[in-house]
């Protein structure tokens, strides 16, 4: 499943940098990851990088999209390939 | 007594189990033995010293034996962690305590990035070492497990290299699910001024750390296993989200240094004139060092485990670098160039200019890296005469892989250069290096020298103690910037600031700003508001930066505040009064203390708190023998006056200098030597011994003003006792080795036998010279 910052969220921007999909952006009130691009850092690392430097654990599974492995896997795939294109 | 009787002693005061919610273990590790003993400590350590740096000189004053040298194995090296370290945004930091093989004063540094909490999240507040291990060894930790494996293999690696074989030979990353305390080549060779590492660029730094680590032969301490938390932080969560937006929106923070991290410093220090220049004999540096030079080679920030700052400048040379993170984030802040506003909109459009440092487009590993902070770039920039910034940065990484303290490696660098400016030393002693102030070439070359403790790098890897060591003669100690023998750590010259130069005079751990730095005494908006500034500071402080007036309240505020703040783990930069008044405070740290430990706490007992733990510590630094004469700054800051800037011809009198000290003396509660009087020092040696006899002596005598020593080594007979007072207060041995002094326990006198009179905690002893008659 992709990753979700609740509203606990306050905006410090730290998990910024570290997301190699670059799925994290600014949103109104708090920062948002945009399901399409999240893998959960499948392919990149072995843990989920945004939730390793949260300082206020916002960051959580997304309970609205639930993905295997496998899935984030090809994820992971669809985008390295949009990103070679 | 021997470590191993104390150790027997101390733990039969323990608990096998914990004493309130998520305590962690303390793990004492014998090390010539390879024997493990864990256990608890009392709940009244919590409530009266917290943890992490408070805890550790709990477990120090328990264990030392003050007539030891330093790096004797019997000498313990403690690490400890904090209380809210690893469960609150920016408490991420743990202290290292011993005795200082560097200064003459307590070893206490203070480092953060990951190794504090993952030691926290696998279940320990505390590591104590001891015993000279028989082989190169690592203490491996995870979890329940705990041992001891052979090192040999990494004998010989720098910071960046151990860091890869670990990583290597666990199959682990680092920060993931590893993290790795270690020493590196300068350790190995007790350079005085090595440190211990956390990290890239992350360092136990102050007091020679690497040193005693490296005397213990134990290379490093891993803890293996991705962090769990100690319980779950469902309390703690609702307000972790205030105390982090506080952090975070505060504008030195926000607009500083999230951006450029520490060297956002140079500026304000430059502009006032008050910038450590060519070992202080100037205090006035180029602008090619002001923060914006660095912007061609700054990538982006670091930080530490959870903190929402990132406050950690990263830097790259190389020609494919991606660099321009914070580029003129700093232009238009006048509040970091308040004596000279104008200054704050200069910038200076430096374009990267590197092309490999001999300038033949060859590049290192050296090349790149994290930092430099504000030390570093004070102390390898104008105290020795550099002003490149590409130097300053080179410089910089190669410390950070030698394992070398900035600071003291830097200030013994320019206390060299300085001898040799006066032909105190010639190329005869520094083996035919030309030590001109600004030579590059050389300094880089002699930082390899140092860890190595090659020819004249021996000289420099004996810090401070090179006089004593036989390297310079006597005179040189005319020149050396040290308080208890510890270089200065601040770039600043504090002959304005004088609540700064009480605070470098009076610090536990010596020369160094981090244990009470008065940083607001400049903030203009803060010296506007009489009763703001009088609130903050518990006490009227005078608006004036260079008035002696008052500012033993702001830096009493200030050990107490900060002594809390390592206890709980807290980084200084997000502490209320070190950058802003507006950062988490005293209460948002019982708030979270009570969220997770389930012990409540009050304001005023937290700053009680932060009071005992300086308290200790000065009981501590009585043992190694120092007195009030040792709370001083060095020579040149009382005799020499500022030549230039706004405040030309300051310097600090010493009558002026000896009242403030005198006031926050009583303000803080200790007698005239500077150690806890009476009444507090009794009640501190129960609480830390569980022992305490008062012994009357006939008048005051040296080291004993009040007339009364509290005695907190545990004794059991009189002749132990007598033998306690010696070691207590060796500069009066004439006159407690008088034959004619006899004692009284208790009221009663004992004429002979004093060896089967018994000794409980809480007798009262008498000296009482016999009186002649006829």
């Amino acid at each position: 499943m992709a990753m979700l910052i609740t509203d606990l969220c306050i905006t410090c921007d730290v998990c910024l940098a570290p997301c190699p999909n670059k799925a994290i952006s600014a949103g109104e009130d708090i920062f948002y990851i945009d399901p399409a691009k999240c893998t959960e850092c499948v392919g990149h690392h072995a843990i989920s990088q945004c939730v390793k430097v949260c300082p206020v654990r916002a960051i959580v599974p997304d309970p609205a999209h639930r993905e295997s492995k496998d899935e984030l896997k090809a994820k992971y795939d669809h985008l390295q390939a949009l990103k070679a294109a | 007594m021997a470590i191993r009787e104390k150790l027997a002693r101390l733990v039969a005061r323990m608990h096998d189990t914990p004493q309130y919610n998520a305590q962690g273990a303390v793990l004492f590790v014998d090390l010539e033995q390879r024997t493990f003993v864990k256990k608890y400590l009392p709940l009244e350590v919590l409530r009266n010293f917290l943890g992490g740096r408070g805890a550790n000189m709990w477990l120090l004053y328990n264990l030392v034996e003050e007539e030891r040298a330093a790096l004797d194995p019997e000498i313990p090296l403690i690490f400890g962690a904090g209380v809210l370290t690893s469960s609150m945004p920016s408490a991420t930091r743990g202290n290292i305590t011993s005795k200082s093989p560097d200064s003459y004063a307590i070893l206490d540094a203070n480092a953060g990035d990951y190794f504090p909490s993952f030691l926290r999240c696998h279940g320990y507040d505390h590591v104590v070492l001891f015993g000279r291990s028989p082989g190169w060894t690592m203490l491996r930790i995870s979890y329940e497990t705990a041992e001891l494996v052979d090192a040999a293999p990494y004998v010989g690696l720098n910071n960046l290299n151990m860091s890869a074989a670990i990583a290597r030979d666990y199959n682990c990353v680092e920060r993931e699910d590893m993290a790795l305390a270690r020493i590196t080549t300068s350790g190995e060779n007790q350079v005085l001024c090595s440190g211990i590492m956390g990290g890239v660029k992350s360092i136990w730094a102050r007091g020679g750390g690497g040193a005693k680590m490296g005397s213990l032969r134990v290379k490093a301490i891993m803890i293996h296993g991705a962090p769990k938390d100690l319980q779950p932080l469902q309390p703690m969560v609702k307000y972790n989200k205030v105390i982090g937006k506080k952090i975070i929106s505060t504008s030195v923070i926000k607009n500083a240094l999230k951006m450029v991290g520490t060297p956002f410093l140079y500026k304000p220090s430059r502009v006032l004139c008050a910038l450590g220049t060519k070992n202080n004999q100037e205090t006035s540096w180029k602008p090619t060092l002001d923060a914006d030079n660095f912007d061609p080679y700054r990538p982006g920030m670091d930080g530490c485990y959870l903190c929402p700052v990132h406050c950690r400048n990263q830097n790259d040379l190389t020609p494919e670098a991606q660099v321009g993170w914070g580029a003129s984030a700093l232009k238009g802040l006048t509040g970091n160039a308040s004596y000279d506003k104008e200054q704050a909109s200069v910038e200076h459009g430096k374009q990267r200019s590197y092309n490999g440092i001999h300038n033949d487009g060859q590049y290192d590993k050296y090349d790149k890296g994290d930092g430099p902070e504000y030390v570093t770039l004070g102390k390898f920039g104008p105290m020795i005469g550099i002003q490149e910034p590409e130097q300053v940065l080179r410089l910089n990484n190669i410390l950070n892989d030698l394992g070398l303290d900035s600071a003291s490696t830097g200030s013994s660098i320019a206390w060299a250069m300085e001898l040799y400016q006066r032909s105190i030393i010639t190329q005869k002693e520094t083996g035919g290096l030309d030590l001109t102030w600004g030579n590059y070439p050389v300094i880089e070359q002699l930082l390899f020298m140092t860890a190595k403790r090659e020819g004249f790098g021996d000289t420099i890897a004996d810090s401070a103690r090179a006089v004593e060591r036989g390297k310079y003669p006597a005179q040189a100690l005319d020149y050396r910037m040290t308080v208890k023998g510890l270089f200065q750590s601040d770039p600043h010259d504090a002959r304005i600031l004088k609540a700064f130069a009480l605070g470098l005079s009076v610090a536990t751990r010596g020369m160094d700003h981090l244990r009470n730095r008065v940083t607001l005494e400049i903030n203009a908006r803060i010296n506007d508001d009489a009763a703001f500034k009088t609130a903050l500071y518990n006490g009227p402080v005078s608006a004036a930066p260079n008035s002696y007036e008052g500012k033993e309240y702001a830096v009493r505020k200030c050990e107490n505040n900060y002594a809390v703040g390592d206890s709980v783990g807290m980084c200084r930069f997000n502490t209320k009064l070190f950058n802003s008044p507006s950062l988490p405070d005293l209460t948002d740290f019982a708030t979270q203390i009570g969220a997770l430990t389930g012990q409540t706490f009050a304001e005023e007992e937290l700053d009680e708190v932060g009071r005992n733990v300086t308290g200790i510590e000065r009981m501590l630094n009585f043992r190694f023998g120092l007195r009030a004469k040792d709370d001083t700054l060095p020579r040149r800051w009382f005799e020499e006056a500022l030549t230039e800037g706004p405040f030309a011809g300051e310097k600090v009198d010493r009558a002026e200098f000896d009242g403030m000290k005198d006031r926050f003396y009583h303000l803080t509660g200790l007698n005239a030597e500077g150690t806890p009087a009476l009444e507090w020092h009794e009640k501190l040696s129960r609480l830390i011994s569980g022992f305490a006899v008062r012994v009357e002596l006939p008048r005051a005598l040296p080291g004993a003003p009040e007339k009364v020593v509290i005695i907190d080594e545990n004794v059991s007979d009189l002749t132990a006792l007598r033998a306690a007072l010696l070691r207590k207060l060796p500069e009066a041995a004439n006159d407690l080795n008088d034959s004619t002094w006899n004692m009284a326990v208790n009221g009663n006198m004992v004429l002979s036998g004093e060896a089967s009179v018994p000794i409980a905690s809480g007798d009262r002893v008498r000296l009482v010279p016999i009186i002649a008659g006829g």
